[in-house]
This record gives C-alpha cells, sequence and structure tokens, in this order.
C-alpha cells in the first residue's frame, strides 16, 4: 500500500478520534448505571461508521454528517426522555419482580424472565432469604435492583447507643474523597 | 482468500488488538465510559475488514494504530493535566445533597426524577430514605457514588468492639 494512502488512514483516524470524542462529551452522561440495548446500538452505529471514514470507503463528510445525525438523533431521544418523561417508549420501564417476599410472576411473565434469573440476581446481592427482600426491581438497563427491608438492613451506627471513634479528628483535607479537589474541579 | 488465510489474519488481528489493550494497561479494562465503548466498538469493526481481506495489513495496522495511539495519548495527557482529564473524561457530578436531589445538575446531566430513583435503587437505597444520603455523586463512567451521613453507615468492627 502506498505511504500516501496509510498517512491518509493515520489523518482520517486522528480527525475521527477528535469528532467522536467531541461528539460523546456532547452527549453527555446521560446514561445511568449501566448501557441500554438502545444505548449499545447507537454506540455499534457509531462504531460502523467510524470504521468506514478511517478505511477511506466513504469521505470523511460524508461520515462526518453520518456521526452528527446519529449522535443528534441520539440526543433528541434523551431530551424526550428527560423532559416528556417518554422513557416507556425508548426505554421501557422497570418491572417489579418481588415483592415482600413474594415473587410478581405477572411482572415475570411479561419480561419473560425465568424464576430462576431472579434466584440468582438475589444470590449476587448475597441474600440467600426471598423473605429479605422488600422490592427487587428489572431495571431498563437490565440489572436487577434490591430493596432490602427494613429489618434485613445492616446495623447502622445510629442504631447504637455510644460509639467508639476510630480516628479522633476529622478527616484531613487530601484524605477527603468527596472535597472539590478530589471531584476534580479547579482548586 | 483461503480459509488459511482467514484463520492467520484472525490470530495476526487478535494478537495486535492484545498488545494494544496491554499497552492502555489495566485502564484499558476498567475504563467503561461511553467514548471508551464506541472506540472498542471501532476495533471490532476494523478488525472484521482487515480479516475479510477488505483492506490491506498496512492499513488496518495503521488505521487501528491511529486509534489506539490517539487514545493512548489522550490517556496520557489526562494523567499530566488537570485541564485535560476534565476535558476528556468529564467531571463527576454532584446529584444529591443531603438527601434532596440537586435540580441544576440533574438538568446539566439530563436526569429525571425517574432516573434518580433508578440509580439509587442500583445501590440498594428506597427513595423513603433518601434522607440518609450525605452526597450522591455521578461518576465519568455513570455509576452512582453513594456516601451516607455518618449515622446512617453500617457499623465498623471497632466501633462494635467499644460496646
Amino acid at each position: 500500500m502506498d505511504p500516501n494512502e496509510l498517512l491518509l488512514t493515520a489523518a482520517r483516524g486522528l480527525a475521527v478520534y477528535a469528532f467522536m470524542l467531541l461528539v460523546i462529551r456532547l452527549l453527555g452522561k446521560r446514561t445511568v448505571g449501566n448501557f441500554t440495548a438502545f444505548d449499545l446500538l447507537v454506540a455499534l452505529m457509531l462504531g460502523e461508521v467510524v470504521d468506514e471514514i478511517i478505511y477511506g470507503d466513504v469521505s470523511m463528510v460524508e461520515g462526518g454528517i453520518a456521526i452528527a445525525v446519529i449522535a443528534a438523533a441520539k440526543y433528541v431521544t434523551n431530551w424526550l426522555t428527560y423532559n416528556h418523561g417518554l422513557n416507556k417508549v425508548f426505554e421501557g420501564v422497570p418491572t417489579i419482580v418481588v415483592k415482600e417476599g413474594e415473587l410478581q410472576r405477572t411482572g415475570l411473565k411479561s419480561e419473560l424472565m425465568n424464576e430462576k434469573e431472579i434466584m440468582a440476581a438475589l444470590r449476587l446481592h448475597g441474600i440467600d432469604d426471598m423473605r429479605e427482600v422488600k422490592l427487587a426491581t428489572l431495571e431498563v438497563d437490565g440489572e436487577v435492583s434490591i430493596l432490602k427491608e427494613d429489618w434485613a438492613e445492616t446495623v447502622q451506627k445510629k442504631d447504637l447507643g455510644s460509639r467508639k471513634k476510630v480516628f479522633a479528628e476529622p478527616v484531613p483535607e487530601e484524605k477527603r474523597t468527596d472535597s472539590p479537589r478530589a471531584l476534580g474541579h479547579s482548586v | 482468500m483461503g480459509l488459511g488465510g482467514i484463520a492467520i489474519r484472525c490470530l495476526v488481528a487478535f494478537g495486535f488488538l492484545l498488545l494494544m489493550t496491554r499497552l492502555k494497561g489495566k485502564h484499558a479494562v476498567s475504563e467503561s465510559t461511553a467514548f471508551d465503548f464506541v472506540l472498542a466498538m471501532t476495533l471490532g469493526e476494523m478488525v472484521d475488514d482487515f480479516i475479510l481481506s477488505e483492506v490491506p495489513a498496512t492499513q488496518f495496522i495503521v488505521g487501528a494504530g491511529t486509534l489506539v495511539f490517539a487514545d493512548l495519548f489522550t490517556t496520557y495527557g489526562a494523567q499530566i493535566s488537570q485541564l485535560f482529564y476534565r476535558w476528556s473524561e468529564g467531571v463527576p457530578r454532584v446529584i444529591m445533597t443531603d438527601g434532596k436531589a440537586r435540580e441544576k445538575d440533574l438538568r446539566a446531566e439530563q436526569m429525571n426524577r425517574a432516573d434518580v430513583e433508578h440509580c439509587f435503587r442500583l445501590k440498594g437505597m428506597d427513595r423513603d430514605r433518601f434522607e440518609e444520603v450525605r452526597m450522591g455523586i455521578l461518576e465519568n463512567d455513570s455509576q452512582l457514588s453513594m456516601l451516607l451521613h455518618d449515622w446512617a453507615r453500617p457499623v465498623s468492627r471497632q466501633e462494635a468492639q467499644g460496646l
């Protein structure tokens, strides 16, 4: 392959990399927690287009427009979901699968989930007794969230009377994980 | 394009990608921002063209290599410059303080009420107990960091021994 063509490939790679970084940063962190199926598909679509650009199968302009349109469509979907609560249309709605220790069979059926999968999800949370579960929800990203009954929660410090502190002094500034500095803000 | 040719190219691509991943280090595995994901998707797409002989090896290596080195450069830059880190990775955003959602920050992240309850549920936090939350932070990889008030935190061993 002639060197000019390779140089062009490298140049396209750099240009597209910078453009994608900008696009993704503009789209923001809207995806909360894990990606939804839709987010995965969008990422796949973007990957497809980027590949064509780098290999020179489409011009930078054509590819750039394709990326911009996909990103814009995702942005509009995000906006509609956020502003108009169109979660139902674009992401689906969380489904309750366990309530107050009882399996919700209608929820399972609507999500085509097997009882065994719920058991696995509970095990992953370290739960061996379903009665400890106040609410288990199949979230839109496919993960099962667990809310435990109050009596099953770990003992909190407020439940004890007096307590012995590990460190007498307050946390030194540089050891705090929640300071503006730790959060990456300029100080 | 014999079957043997495809097999060899698969192995070459596999080795190349493995090398690239190792160059980036543990970072590559733990970083799960949306951008890293799209980058991974792209590399996967590029590999497919190479394996099926739709592009020459040199072009694949230059193309994929450019992306990976651009990424390495960005990672290195993020390590030595705070400003660059903020720009390329984003900034963790505080979305809740003392049990109350911060409307301005939620708007900036395009999160509505359902999203807030969703990410706290993933942490096992019921919305009725939001007052236990001292600080809720949406990290760069979209995970929620939930820092509780002292009185709501689990008892440590040291404290239990003091009883």
